[in-house]
């Protein structure tokens, strides 16, 4: 009985040795401890031996070759396991500076990146942002901001008068100065606002000037308290906070 | 605004350590910006004129010939010169070896063919003197040789003040005005022109008539004679040509002198040609015409002044330009000088619809000095007198005024107002200490000031307009700044927020905002297949680009057209503006709105940007593909529609539109009405926990006919399904060829409950009512 527990064993082991794959390792395992297998077969021919002794003997001996087998399939299973990680790890090799196609972000547009800019610089400073038409009645446009009809900046030269209502009466804003007054219409004092926008001046293109302009110093309006807030916001924080 | 440094020296009396960059900062903190200084008039030393004595060609160099040159000393030079418009005899700028050329060459003595080439001949543009560089620049035959070239032609280096003068200071339009302000804030005299005219030749008159009183309320003549028509001095040459003005001849010369100075716009006519020997001021009848100096024929209207000889042949639109007919020639020997004061607003309103502008319009539509005539034409005797020898001033001055001449405004001043307006207190004494010295009459009374506005200065009319001049006068350097303490809470509405965060979402999906122009052209509108009802502008700056857009899609047409056109395809853009759509309204009916377009991509790119979009703003809306708006592919586009309200459209652009603009891939589009969209409260996300129980996957195919939108059968499954329904995926579409009845849409169900694991007959329930639900909409279910 001893002997043929100790074939069986060595017969396993060498099985286990000569196994080359991980999944075959899995195969043995199933084989050699399973119900079928050799070992598992004496163990339940043990009940045939004819002394206690004997008993005793051979089912140490079996559970020992089991276990002795077990650890040389989850030895080989390691091994395997790696060698064949390595292979693949090899084999999936990339050259990274090879790409083809790539996701690609969009670009915001350089005035909004400035303008988000200067809106948190309010922001910090407690302000809150308004808004308002860019086609204007003459009257918030100038009219408003004690500007009478002789009043130089309504000539052509700087205005877009647009056809719309009375002749004269409706104009792109030149200035973001009537949302000061849209503003000052609905809310109470105090008024912290900037008033951010596009504004449109009847002037020739050239590099630095486009008749549509996106804020630049005159488009930015907040009530003042005094002169030195004004100068302030429109020096210190513009100059000092953008670097 | 050209303020030429040495002119403004003249007529204050500046420190001898107020350099050129301290002036500059003086006149932009006192609101005077200053945008640039430049030096104009430089020469490059080494220059000097030279004759031509001969050219000469030779055989191995045939894109050059020799020059050579006499330079008055005796020595003989030669160059080699690419440029072929020069004859023996004349007199051109040579640079000597090793002069330094503006442009950084270093000029050497260098072999062509074998023979030295010694300097170089030089054109205007590389002497700084223009832009003509057509050819070598050829001087006055008689200029001397060997002088450099500067001081053959009379320059003199000037630096010049750029100034941004704003409309509230006409004054400024003069280096006078400029001075005055100088001097206060430097505290140094100021010597204003003298105004004093001394008649010595006997009495010779231009009579005066005004007729329109309200548009002229001041006009002067007075007589000259002895007038030789000449060159003007150097320095006077130099300092009209820095201040931006061409030197013509002595007589123009100093009438533009004087107004760059005193700000007085003035007109000298050739006696000899005024009929009647006198003016007569009226408006002219519409339809009258005249031909300006400047050679054009204008008709006019009611609206225009004009200036007529006494016989009433116009001879001038007034305050804006002369005539031909009296203008002064070689021969004038005796001028009438007009010198005017005429109503601002009827000069804008002429310039305007004449389109004619010029030196003397700009200054009286502002507003010049009503008073400010006797200066100006003391200033004119005393300046024409340097190149006149024999000039006489005739008695019988003319001073015509009517009853709309301007007179001098008050205004009330409180010393607590001013402190409050600016932060900082200011008694009256400071009040009138800082401007009193440029023209301001102040009288104290108790905490208020009286202050009498100079006649040079119609723009201040209110107590702020005084408040501003002590701002300026103390300098708002010197006012400080002080953090201003906000009371409220700063930060960007919710609208603004989630326009931010529609922005994000697009960039995310790799669209890149552009900015195109707002303004469209004749037609833009028509072929982006839009209605062409549009507001236009009255006065548009490139004629024909007058519509206000009422869509952003024929600009961002233009854009992928652009790109295309620069071998850019698959862009993918967006922008968010404003719209200005035409109404009945007092304005338009403006509002924000968001357009994307994704170049060589087909509609169902641009519904996933919808929906990404949808998902992550937290939108809802219907796509209508029965409602397809003009312009869009119609059976590739739907409306988006929320409630009653249409809030845009998805599909792709319609291929006449795409050829319309030259676009040839297709275009995917989504266009959003964002004032609607983006005011609308989002639905708030909330948070699910994952359920501990396993779930189970239902696949199911139906054949769909093609009249049922996925979107009805998606509703369906929804319903159906109910609360176990975690994911419902539409994840294969499937057409046979030749079948156009019908397509098979392929949907996996992923159902799971929060407290229990689904057993086979929740999932076969589920199955059975979806399978139900879809049949009823006439589809079959797909073995």
């Amino acid at each position: 009985m001893i002997s043929d527990i100790t074939s069986a064993r060595d017969d396993a082991l060498s099985r286990v040795a000569a196994a080359s794959s991980v999944d075959e390792i899995a195969r043995l395992d199933a084989e050699l401890l399973g119900k079928k297998g050799a070992l598992a077969g004496l163990k339940s021919g043990l009940g045939k031996l004819s002394t206690v002794e004997e008993k005793k003997a051979a089912g140490a001996a079996v559970n020992e070759a089991m276990s002795v087998v077990e650890e040389a399939l989850s030895e080989r299973r390691r091994n395997l396991g790696r060698a064949e990680r390595e292979v693949q790890l090899a084999a999936e090799a990339l050259d990274l500076t090879e790409f083809a196609i790539t996701p690609r972000r969009g670009r915001a547009h350089i005035v909004t990146q400035a303008w988000e800019r200067l809106e948190d610089v309010f922001v910090g400073l407690g302000f809150q942002v308004a808004e308002g038409p860019e086609v204007e009645t003459d009257w918030y446009n100038f009219e408003a901001l004690n500007m009478p009809p002789s009043h130089p900046a309504r000539s052509m030269h700087d205005t877009f008068y647009v056809d719309h209502g009375a002749p004269g009466s409706t104009v792109l804003r030149t200035h973001t100065s009537p949302v000061q007054i849209r503003v000052m219409q609905l809310v109470q004092p105090p008024i912290y606002m900037v008033m951010p926008g596009r504004v449109f001046r009847n002037e020739t293109t050239d590099s630095t000037h486009l008749a549509d302009r996106r804020p630049g110093d005159r488009s930015w309006h907040h009530t003042r308290r005094s002169r030195r807030h004004h100068r302030l916001v429109h020096q210190g924080v513009l100059r000092n906070r953008l670097r | 605004m050209k303020i030429v440094d040495s002119w403004l020296r003249d007529l204050v009396a500046l420190p001898a350590d107020a350099t050129v960059e301290t002036v500059a900062d003086t006149l932009s903190d006192v609101g005077l910006a200053c945008e640039s200084v430049e030096r104009v008039g430089a020469t490059v030393p080494g220059v000097i004129t030279a004759r031509v004595v001969k050219t000469e060609r030779h055989p191995d160099a045939a894109k050059v010939h020799r020059v050579f040159l006499d330079i008055g000393d005796g020595t003989e030079h030669h160059v080699w010169c690419g440029a072929f418009n020069m004859q023996p005899g004349d007199v051109i700028p040579w640079a000597t070896p090793g002069t330094a050329m503006p442009d950084g060459r270093l000029i050497e003595t260098k072999p062509i063919v074998g023979i030295p080439s010694e300097g170089m001949c030089c054109s205007a543009r590389e002497l700084g003197l223009g832009d003509d560089h057509s050819g070598i620049l050829i001087l006055d035959p008689n200029t001397p040789l060997g002088l450099p070239y500067g001081d053959a032609l009379g320059l003199a280096e000037e630096t010049v003040y750029d100034l941004d003068v704003l409309r509230n200071r006409p004054d400024a339009y003069g280096h006078v005005g400029v001075a005055r302000d100088l001097a206060a804030r430097f505290d140094v005299p100021f010597s204003a022109p003298s105004s004093r005219v001394v008649a010595d030749g006997p009495t010779r008159s231009a009579t005066v008539e005004i007729v329109d009183g309200d548009r002229c309320p001041r006009f002067t003549s007075i007589v000259l004679s002895g007038v030789r028509v000449a060159e003007s001095p150097d320095w006077m040459k130099s300092r009209l040509s820095a201040a931006g003005m061409r030197p013509i001849n002595n007589v123009v010369d100093v009438s533009n002198y004087v107004m760059l100075e005193t700000n007085q716009p003035n007109h000298a006519y050739d006696f000899d040609t005024l009929g009647g020997e006198g003016f007569r001021i009226r408006v002219a009848r519409d339809g009258e015409s005249m031909v300006t100096l400047d050679g054009v024929e204008r008709t006019l209207t009611a609206d225009d002044l004009l200036i007529c000889d006494a016989t009433d042949r116009p001879i001038g639109i007034a305050g804006i330009m002369g005539g031909q007919n009296t203008e002064i020639s070689d021969t004038t020997t005796v001028v009438a000088l007009e010198t005017a004061y005429f109503e601002p607003h009827g000069i804008m309103k002429s310039v305007q619809r004449l389109g004619l502008r010029s030196e003397a319009s700009a200054r009286n539509e502002r507003g010049i000095d009503p008073f400010g005539v006797e200066t100006s034409i003391a200033r004119f005797v005393e300046l024409l007198g340097l190149t006149c020898p024999d000039l006489t001033v005739h008695d019988g001055f003319v001073d015509a005024r009517t009853s709309s001449m301007p007179s001098a405004t008050t205004i009330t001043v409180r010393s607590a107002r001013v402190g409050a307006l600016l932060g900082r207190e200011f008694s009256t004494d400071e009040i009138s200490a800082l401007i009193t010295p440029i023209g301001f009459d102040c009288e104290a009374d108790g905490e208020r000031v009286l202050v009498t506005v100079p006649s040079w200065r119609p723009d201040c009319t209110l107590e702020i307009d005084i408040v501003e001049e002590v701002a300026r006068l103390f300098g708002y350097d010197a006012l400080g700044k002080t953090v201003p303490k906000s009371t409220v809470a700063g930060g960007l509405s919710p609208i603004q927020q989630r326009r931010r965060r529609v922005r994000d979402v697009l960039l995310g999906l790799g669209v890149s905002e552009a900015m195109p122009h707002p303004f469209l052209a004749d037609g833009d509108l028509e072929r982006a297949g839009l209605s062409t009802t549009a507001v236009r502008l009255v006065n548009p700056l490139v004629v024909g680009d007058d519509v206000l857009r009422t869509s952003l899609r024929p600009g961002l047409l233009k854009a992928l057209a652009f790109n295309e056109s620069h071998r850019r395809s698959g862009v993918a853009l967006f922008e968010v503006g404003h719209v200005y759509p035409p109404s009945d309204d007092v304005l338009p009916a403006e509002f924000e709105a968001l357009t994307v377009v994704l170049a060589g991509a087909e509609a169902p790119r641009a519904v996933a940007v919808w929906r990404e979009l949808a998902s992550a703003m937290g939108w809802g809306a219907r796509l209508d593909q029965s409602n397809v708006p003009t312009g869009l592919h119609p059976t590739r586009s739907a409306t988006l529609s929320a409630g009653r309200d249409v809030v845009g459209a998805v599909g792709e652009v319609h291929p006449d539109v795409l050829d319309a603009f030259d676009v040839t891939e297709r275009v995917a589009i989504l266009e959003l009405n964002l004032s609607i969209l983006l005011a609308a409260e989002p639905k708030v996300a909330h948070w699910k926990a994952t359920s501990r129980f396993p779930s189970s996957d239902i696949d199911l195919a139906f054949t769909v006919p093609s009249s049922v939108t996925a979107e009805k059968v998606d509703k369906a499954l929804r319903q159906s399904a109910g609360s176990l329904l975690v994911s419902l995926e539409l994840f294969d579409v499937y057409r046979t060829d030749g079948d156009a009845e019908s397509r098979s849409l392929a949907y996996r169900l992923r159902l799971q409950a929060a407290d229990r694991t689904l057993t086979e007959s929740d999932i076969a329930n589920v199955r059975d009512k979806c399978i139900a639900a879809v049949t009823k909409l006439g589809a079959t279910l797909r073995a």
